[in-house]
């Protein structure tokens, strides 16, 4: 009959879960004890055969037909409750509870009441790009909507657009960007003042990759590309970033975005 | 550089990017399959089970917290949809069910033999209770810590430990008889 402690740490053994002390301690049992060693080497060999069991492919069509059965999705924004028909349905239910409810109806009419007249200076102002400025090209006046800036890259190895635009809290930066040979594009930027958010491609047959490091992204493609990166900012000014498109390692363009 | 994780394609996919959870499907699809077929034996169930997991995943994302990594969520609801599934059919409760298995290809001799032991060892563990072939399936095919296991079956680490241990001795037992596994 095996000592149920010992037990425990074979199975940690096989687990990776033990302690050196704990190893050694088992090693010591295993040594002086047939039944355990036999015991413990039938779990090996189980768990060898175990991990010779390769994973199954499902179906190629099957993420396919995932996507076919998703049903329409709204994004999140449209799918916020209205929170006074919620509190008034919460209140109806709750009856009952009169004085209860009679102080939380106060309590969020006070609250309504101080967010309708916050301070103006607690809104998010739009940031002031005529400062910006990089070897990519000279920005120039936005065609369309105001708070957005876009440079044209003229280039034998890449050519094409980048486009910033500041739509209060959030800069989302759109690349269209073509080149015959593999690029990569980094935007390092710092972490305290802005935060990335979130990457969009707009290409069904997206080619391109990203990968996400601190302070820095970096998309990498072939051929035409669209796609685009959203940030958050979090100061009041304009964050610090740095702009850089390589082709074999090696650095075709770079620029500091300064406010 | 680290890879995007799953948390940004979440977060895509609520602002209205459908093909962001393309991407999560991409990721995770082969692990829920392999879970639902290791579960139930059957290629078609598993097919069923994945697609089924996927969709709730889609309708119920608003509800993914992002405390917990986003595959063990994604394995909560196949374990569930898995153990629903025997739970209403009854027939793969400890039975060596081999009908359904996915056919084997001819191949050359070392890949028959690999393709035979994964049959064996689906065999044996048909012969566990439910519960127990969960927790080798979690364990051993997909290397998930006790922490991550006792989160998707809802279990105290504790109660992981000893039932993992538990499964392993019944599963060696079963080899042993069928002369899979040496004896030392």
């Amino acid at each position: 009959m095996l000592d149920d402690k010992y037990l425990e740490l074979m199975h940690g053994e096989l687990d990776g879960a033990n302690s050196p002390k704990a190893s050694a301690k088992l090693g010591a049992y295993l040594a002086a004890n047939p039944e355990a060693r036999q015991f413990y080497q039938e779990l090996v060999s189980m768990s060898a055969m175990l991990q010779e069991v390769k994973p199954v492919a499902p179906p190629p069509h099957l993420q396919h037909a995932v996507m076919n059965a998703l049903p329409p999705r709204r994004s999140s924004a449209q799918t916020k409750p209205n929170l006074l028909l919620e509190a008034g349905k919460w209140l109806a239910a709750k009856f009952e509870f009169k004085y209860a409810f009679a102080f939380a109806g106060g309590l969020t009419a006070g609250v309504l009441v101080f967010a309708l007249f916050l301070p103006a200076k607690l809104q998010e102002e739009a940031t002031d790009w005529s400062k910006l400025y990089g070897t990519i090209g000279a920005p120039h006046a936005a065609e369309n909507m105001p708070g957005e800036k876009r440079w044209e890259i003229r280039q034998s190895e890449v050519a094409g657009t980048i486009s910033l635009k500041n739509a209060g809290k959030t800069l989302a930066i759109e690349i269209a960007l073509d080149s015959p040979q593999l690029i990569a594009l980094v935007i390092s930027f710092d972490g305290k003042a802005s935060r990335f958010k979130s990457f969009m491609c707009f290409d069904e047959a997206v080619q391109a990759e990203m990968v996400m490091d601190r302070g820095a992204i970096r998309f990498a493609h072939t051929g035409r590309q669209n796609y685009a990166a959203a940030f958050e900012l979090r100061a009041a000014s304009v964050p610090v970033m740095n702009l850089q498109i390589l082709r074999a390692g090696e650095v075709v363009y770079g620029e500091k975005i300064l406010p | 550089m680290t890879e995007l994780n799953d948390q940004v394609f979440v977060r895509e996919c609520l602002d209205g990017n459908r093909e962001a959870f393309g991407v999560l499907i991409g990721r995770h699809q082969q692990a829920v399959f392999n879970v639902a077929l290791r579960l139930t034996r059957s290629f078609q169930e598993a097919q069923d089970i994945t697609q089924s997991v996927f969709i709730k995943a889609y309708e119920k994302l608003s509800e993914y917290d992002a405390r917990y990594k986003f595959f063990s969520w994604i394995y909560r609801m196949a374990m569930n949809e898995a153990l629903n599934f025997i739970k209403r059919s009854r027939r793969f409760e400890g039975l060596d069910v081999t009908q359904d298995y996915p056919a084997l290809e001819q191949t050359p001799e070392s890949d028959l033999e690999e393709s035979e032991m994964s049959r064996k060892i689906q065999n044996a563990l048909m012969r566990l209770k439910v519960d127990y072939r969960a927790i080798i399936i979690l364990k051993h095919f997909q290397e998930l810590s006790y922490q991550e296991i006792g989160y998707i079956l809802g279990l105290p680490e504790k109660t992981v430990k000893s039932r993992l241990f538990s499964a392993r001795q019944m599963l060696k037992q079963v080899l042993l008889k069928q002369g899979y596994v040496e004896n030392a």
